[in-house]
């Protein structure tokens, strides 16, 4: 396997909003037109593909005419605001002529689309919509093609909150104990170290639905032991615990049983919410909290459980 | 006429998003695609979309469509024309 490094990275600031009196972490939108410059494409973008566009091109920084030899994005709820009024509007207009603009930035892969307009990609454009596992798929995706031999592949991960979408899940339980979220984050990846290297991924992995503590702590350990390392190793670790009484306890009962030794612990869903793609805020966390805090060469592991559509393990180096 | 040339305006810029512009932005007899407004092919679905939502005019063939889309002018003129 070649290695894998996380050349550059972007995030954006949250800030607390509400639906219906209700507290939620929302992303604090930036001055997107200074950041899309083309307002004939502009003016066409819901909320979130300004988010996704963004945070690519500030991902990408000063290297925007780099040859990007794929462009890989993750997403579970896809471009909710489009479809939302896309939806709407065959109810309104009785299932008549309704507006292509919306029908078109509705689908899952618009983000992905967008950016490659922008920046004339032509290369491999790719989009994963595996609920809680869309990033981890997308990186694979990603590591694949980087040791098929391409250099560098831009990886985005995108969820937004709406009204109704927010309403429908918390109507089925998705946010009881747990703060409802969004987010957008970009990784310009590839197989050389440059001067803006942050960090390594030395490996990932998703595990089966449906896991208890014990099941967990025997993947981390054997995941950990693949790259020749012990859990007294990690000087990070990274949760997705978000209040839920039932995945938080396997949180708490993993981290008794693998006996970890001066390891931080980063909660990352405290700032992010809960939100499919929500590892990728916490993997932007963790690579920044591991370059800044800890020593090079040392090792964090970031820990999702999903018990209904699956679990995944990410280490990374610095 | 003067009026529905307003209103016009004011649903072009509201069905195509047009930012930081204000129907007094748009010349009323200048082209709207390629120049001027710099409107394109979805664009001209959407406006398709303001005649038959807002003024009940259904096209099914427009032989003469480069005319009529011209300018807010002449769909004006056409909408005037062919309105329900």
């Amino acid at each position: 396997m070649k290695p894998i490094y996380i050349n550059k990275i972007s995030s954006f600031d949250y800030t607390v909003g509400e639906y219906t009196g209700i507290p939620c972490a929302k992303i604090a939108d930036p001055d997107y037109k200074s950041i899309i410059s083309n307002a004939n494409m502009r003016r066409r973008m819901s909320r979130v593909i300004k988010m996704g566009v963004s945070s690519a091109l500030i991902c990408l920084g000063n290297q925007a005419d780099i040859a990007l030899d794929g462009i890989i994005t993750a997403t579970g709820w896809g471009c909710l605001e489009d479809t939302e009024k896309f939806l709407n509007d065959m109810i309104k207009y009785d299932e008549g002529s309704l507006n292509p603009t919306t029908f078109i930035q509705s689908t899952f892969n618009t983000i992905g689309a967008q950016i490659a307009l922008l920046l004339s990609a032509k290369a491999y454009n790719m989009t994963y919509v595996h609920r809680s596992l869309s990033l981890e798929s997308a990186l694979t995706d990603a590591m694949l093609l980087l040791n098929e031999g391409k250099q560098n592949v831009l990886v985005g991960a995108f969820d937004e909150l709406t009204s109704s979408s927010f309403t429908t899940l918390r109507r089925l339980g998705i946010y009881r104990n747990c703060l409802a979220g969004e987010g957008v984050n970009f990784f310009l990846l590839g197989t050389d170290k440059t001067d803006t290297t942050l960090a390594q991924i030395k490996g990932l992995t998703t595990l089966p639905t449906g896991t208890n503590s014990d099941s967990v702590s025997e993947s981390v350990i054997r995941f950990l032991s693949v790259y020749g390392l012990h859990p007294s190793d990690l000087s990070l670790i990274a949760l997705g615990k978000n209040g839920k009484l039932a995945s938080d306890r396997i949180y708490d009962e993993v981290i008794s049983i693998l006996a970890l030794k001066d390891a931080s612990v980063l909660l990352f869903k405290q700032t992010c919410g809960e939100y499919p793609t929500a590892m990728a805020f916490g993997l932007v966390k963790t690579v920044e909290q591991l370059s800044s805090n800890s020593e090079v060469g040392s090792y964090a592991l970031l820990l999702n459980i999903d018990e209904a559509f699956g679990s995944s393990l990410i280490l990374i180096q610095h | 006429m003067n009026q529905l040339i307003q209103t016009l305006k004011e649903q072009l810029i509201e069905a195509l998003n047009l930012e930081d512009i204000t129907p007094e932005d748009i010349e009323t007899s200048a082209p709207l695609f390629g120049d001027g407004l710099g409107l394109d092919s979805i664009d001209a679905l959407e406006i398709i979309l303001i005649l038959e939502r807002e003024y009940g005019i259904k096209i099914d063939n427009l032989e003469n469509a480069k005319e009529v889309f011209y300018s807010v002018q002449t769909l004006a003129d056409f909408i005037d024309k062919n309105r329900k």
